[in-house]
């Protein structure tokens, strides 16, 4: 099984294409869920790709790529909130006007996207970066807690401890906003 | 009753504890009514965390913005592949011996300077050998000198009996006291 190298990894620029259209919208949206906002989710996508095509020869197993791209994406976002700390979300009132080019989305659903968006980043930014990784890669991604803790480099019980205090942060989050 | 902690609950509510304890909490939140609660808002905690999967940022034009990271990849890969090259080229195998000759030469140089014997003069060296040490041996002693400066080691009065040697770079004297019968050996290296 270690034996066959990934097709899609090899040097050929289609497979390389190929490769990152397949992968970019999910590390892009796992990104984002960690950071929280679309400008830096960019430039670390991106810089999630330059890092996993530049390494494919360290990728050995073929069904591993996606789960090691999602590896890198997590400690590249989880390196970055510790960079930065904590991350700046703009205003409700600032927040951009949704895109014109989805004519089947309703104004009002246009709007309400946006509010639960908003609504959802706030109780992220309210986590530490490992315990918003945590809930996003539990949560979010659906991902088990063992899975989780591969991802993070740490115990299952650690893990747990993440996942917990994240959900209980983000559920008093949510109950102060509907009181 | 003693209530599950609120982490214990948001554990339970996402089906991430161990069966045993799993057991214990659920026949709790069967009965209590709070715990119940709060359990089902984690629950819907964890469904709009869910449902937000796939749902792009707001106001994001996916198409554009996807086409623009793609771009930027590819430049990255392509400066990536820039920056690599350079130290390839130096990684070409006659570098190392090209760096090795040079210092090899200085080594084997320093080697031959080193184990060349210095230059002796005894006794017969002329004035003013600019530089080179002497060692001299006569009748008066053996000693060293260079440019003007040097030692010597004066026959005793008493010595009887002499014999002075010359060996590669140094001098050797023996006295023999005609009063005392004491022998005495000087050695002078010239060094």
């Amino acid at each position: 099984m270690s034996e066959a190298v990934e097709p899609v990894l090899e040097d050929s620029l289609e497979r390389q294409n190929r490769f990152i259209s397949e992968n970019l919208r999910r590390i892009f949206l796992l990104v984002y869920r960690m950071v929280g906002n679309v400008a830096d989710a960019q430039d670390l996508t991106q810089e999630v790709f330059i890092k996993a095509l530049q390494r494919r020869d360290q990728l050995k197993d073929t069904d591993k790529a996606a789960h090691w791209l999602s590896r890198i994406a997590t400690n590249t976002a989880i390196d970055f909130l510790r960079r930065h700390q904590r991350v700046v979300f703009c205003e409700l009132d600032d927040m951009p006007e949704p895109a014109d080019r989805a004519p089947e989305e309703s104004p009002e659903a246009r709007v309400l996207r946006a509010e639960r968006e908003a609504f959802l980043e706030g109780g992220l930014e309210r986590l530490t970066p490992r315990e918003r990784a945590a809930l996003v890669l539990r949560d979010v991604e659906g991902l088990s807690a063992e899975e989780v803790a591969r991802h993070l480099a740490c115990s299952k019980a650690t893990v747990r401890s993440h996942i917990a205090n994240a959900r209980v942060k983000f559920r008093r989050y949510l109950s102060r906003r509907k009181a | 009753m003693t209530h599950p902690a609120e982490t214990v609950l948001a554990l339970y509510a996402g089906g991430d504890l161990g069966w045993w304890t799993r057991i214990g909490v659920e026949r709790h939140v069967r009965q209590c009514g709070p715990c119940s609660r709060q359990v089902e808002e984690f629950r819907a905690t964890c469904e709009m965390l869910q449902a937000e999967r796939e749902a792009l940022p707001p106001g994001l034009e996916w198409g554009e913005a996807a086409a623009a990271m793609k771009a930027n990849v590819r430049l990255g890969l392509a400066a990536g592949q820039c920056v690599a090259e350079q130290p390839e080229r130096m990684r070409h195998p006659w570098h190392a011996p090209a760096l090795a000759l040079p210092v090899l030469v200085v080594v084997v140089a320093g080697w031959l300077l080193q184990s060349l014997p210095p230059a002796v003069h005894t006794g017969l060296a002329p004035e003013g050998t600019g530089g080179a040490l002497v060692l001299d041996a006569g009748p008066a002693g053996i000693g060293v000198e260079r440019d003007g400066h040097g030692f010597r080691l004066l026959r005793p009065e008493a010595a009887e009996s002499v014999e002075i040697s010359v060996r590669g770079d140094s001098v050797r004297s023996r006295y023999v006291d005609g009063e005392t019968g004491q022998v005495t050996i000087s050695h002078v290296y010239a060094e």
